[in-house]
């Protein structure tokens, strides 16, 4: 599933990135990186950003780059 | 090392990870510091004394990478090459990504210290770090610091000599294996312990989820908007206008009589009638305007602004705000040019900086100098329109605010190109330290008061001029169909429309005299909100833009003003 569909207040692992060498760099400066546990803090209604806690950081991600990320919940 | 006279020092790092207060710390400089990314655009210059030596310290824009995808990140990339010396400054609560970015730096083959900022927030969140270990694997000196109360900055400066240039640490790596080699360093080096979740932890679940985020955001914006209101509206009655009054005015009416019994200067410093808002005199209004009416609001503004700043509040806001922003074209991050544009629109412009598009630095620098006032003019229609009732201030808000979503909408479907999306690490909430807020309120006053009261100067000694030479009923003469038939002004009130040029806030100050009724109030403390920004407002955005992009602009500003005027004159009852 898409980091988008996971719940909110779940853990997952990313498994995916389903994006071009710049968006994989783009996360990767966050510290998005494939392989990492993740937790699901938040979604915002009509398509807004999610948010998500990786080690001790947040991040919000856009909708549709949230949408190109594969998870498995874990 | 040795550190010799006119070394040149970088001090490069993350965004947000207290570079500035760093810079702050070892140049004695004031910059404005806060908590989110992107408040270092530009870089920064200053210098510290060593023994005898004077060395230069620039505060390179915080990146996250040295491969530049952004702005801030091609001006930091090329300002490596001139450093002799890398003061690395690194988040402690995150060390993994940060320790990325320093072993990118360390294949740079400069010199260079590695400082572990936030030390006390490290502590806080239960994050140990075996600092001799860390030196010991990477073979540069490692510094702990608390930059906002100086720990361990001594303890840096002494250590300069000390930086190295990096061992290579296994030939040439693609960027997957460096991450890979940060993970085993981090294995080695770091501990983290389980605690408690802080009530500062749970406000900031409460305050990013949008069912209760929302419904804080409203009470935060209230509370804000009602502490600036006391701050500002006691400072005013209890201590600058008794101040002006029983003081000031004797004072100054004294001395000026005595000197210049009568006549043109007499008339230019004390102005004609009393009233220190009317009388257009350099010494009164245009001394009373800027200090005794703007100030106090612009003290109180920036006071809270700098606390929600700090406190981390503004980009929790902004992701709430996203998809808001982007029936306007732009996206959530939009909004802090916006918020800083309420206290004084130049900064504000210089933020628009942060965002990624022209498109999108376009829309925002035009909304903002259409429908965001600043505290100068806010102040002003507090005072002035404010003690018809509040109300009257709310509908003038309530106009801007109005017109933000219906020029912001038109500009999203007219100009082609779509708004980038929101991608920001959110930084946690921390209490602010009261030292650096201070510090940084009173940059900002300073600022304020340096640019400011130059300018009320030339306007109110402009106005005088325009007036004794009847330049001015020419422009009333020659404006008069558009004040008067489309927005029903009397003619006197374009003098006021200006000196808007020059400044909001003596220019809402001119309409005192004119005797408008409330609706006449509205109307024109709306259109000089929308019709042009002030003059060093203008000069941003045209650096920011282009000379090409600001006419386009301009014809937006004006052609809204005079829509919007003549909407709210047929639209607006007369109010009793
Ligand atoms: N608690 C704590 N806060 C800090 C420390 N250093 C900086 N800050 C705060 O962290 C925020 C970011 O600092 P700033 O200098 O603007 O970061 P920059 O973007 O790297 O220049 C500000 O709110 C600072 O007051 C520190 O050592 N401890």
């Amino acid at each position: 599933m898409t980091l988008v569909e996971l719940g909110s207040g779940k853990r997952a692992r990313v498994t995916a990135f389903n994006g071009g060498p710049n968006m994989i760099k783009r996360l990767a400066d966050l510290g998005l990186l494939k392989g990492k546990t993740i937790e699901k803090i938040s979604n915002n209604p009509f398509r807004g950003p999610v948010v998500v806690r990786i080690d001790q950081v947040e991040l919000a991600i856009g909708y549709r780059m949230a949408g190109r990320i594969t998870v498995e919940p874990v | 090392m040795e550190i010799r006279d006119g070394m040149k020092i970088l001090l490069m790092g993350n965004p947000n990870v207290g570079k500035s207060v760093v810079f702050n710390r070892l140049t004695g400089a004031r910059v404005v510091t806060a908590n989110y990314a992107g408040t270092t655009v530009e870089y920064t210059k200053g210098t510290m004394l060593y023994g005898d030596s004077h060395l230069e310290i620039i505060d390179v824009p915080g990146t996250y990478s040295l491969d530049p995808t952004c702005k801030a990140e091609e001006v930091a990339v090329d300002m490596l090459s001139s450093g002799d010396l890398i003061i690395n400054v690194a988040d402690a609560t995150n060390l993994e990504r940060n320790l990325h970015f320093t072993m990118e730096l360390m294949r740079q083959g400069k010199p260079m210290i590695l400082v572990l900022n936030l030390w006390d927030e490290a502590r806080h969140k239960g994050i140990h770090i075996d600092v001799d270990a860390l030196e010991k694997l990477l073979r540069i000196p490692v510094v702990t610091t608390v930059a906002v109360t100086a720990e361990g900055i001594k303890k840096l400066i002494s250590r300069l000599p000390e930086a190295v240039v990096p061992l290579p640490s296994g030939g040439q790596q693609a960027n997957g294996d460096l991450w890979q080699e940060v993970g085993r360093i981090i294995k080695q080096v770091q501990r983290i312990t389980h605690r408690h979740h802080t009530w500062l932890e749970r406000l900031e679940d409460i305050s990013i989820k949008p069912r209760t985020g929302l419904p804080l955001a409203l009470v935060v914006i209230f509370i804000t908007f009602m502490v600036i209101r006391f701050i500002g509206e006691n400072l005013i009655g209890y201590v600058f206008d008794p101040f002006f009054e029983n003081l000031y005015r004797p004072f100054i009416y004294h001395t000026v009589s005595y000197a210049f019994p009568s006549g043109t200067i007499h008339d230019l410093l004390l102005g004609t009638t009393p009233d220190f808002i009317e009388s257009l005199g350099l010494l009164t209004t245009g001394i009373y305007v800027p200090i005794a009416m703007v100030l106090p609001y612009i003290f109180s503004f920036y006071l809270v602004l700098g606390f929600v700043e700090d406190f981390g509040y503004l980009p929790r806001f902004a992701i709430l705000m996203d998809t808001f922003m982007h029936k306007l074209g732009l996206h959530g991050f939009a909004i802090m040019p916006m918020i800083l544009g309420l206290g004084c629109n130049v900064p504000g412009a210089m933020a628009t900086r942060v965002l990624e598009s022209r498109r999108e630095k376009f829309i925002a620098g035009t909304l903002m100098a259409i429908a965001v006032p600043c505290m100068a003019q806010t102040a002003m229609i507090i005072g002035l329109v404010g003690r018809h009732g509040l109300v009257y201030v709310a509908i003038i808000y309530g106009n801007l605010a109005v017109l933000a979503i219906v020029i912001g909408s038109l500009m999203n479907a007219l100009i082609p190109g779509y708004s980038p999306e929101i991608f920001l690490e959110i930084p946690s909430y921390h209490l602010p330290h009261f030292g650096t807020l201070m510090k940084k309120l009173w940059m900002r006053i300073r600022g304020f008061l340096a640019e400011a009261i130059p300018l009320v100067l030339i306007g109110v000694l402009l106005v005088n001029i325009l007036f004794l030479t009847g330049i001015i009923d020419m422009f009333a003469r020659l404006s008069a169909p558009v004040v008067v038939k489309v927005m029903g002004l009397p003619k006197e009130a374009v003098s006021s429309l200006i000196i808007g040029f020059l400044r909001k806030d003596v220019a809402v100050g001119m309409l005192d005299p004119l005797n408008l009724t409330i609706k006449q109030l509205i109307i024109a403390c709306t259109v000089l909100s929308i019709y042009f920004p002030c003059i060093a407002t203008f000069a941003v955005l045209i650096k920011e833009l282009g000379v090409k992009a600001m006419l386009k602009a301009s014809l937006i500003m004006v052609g809204t003003a005079v829509v919007v005027g003549g909407l709210l004159n047929l639209l607006l009852p007369n109010f009793h």
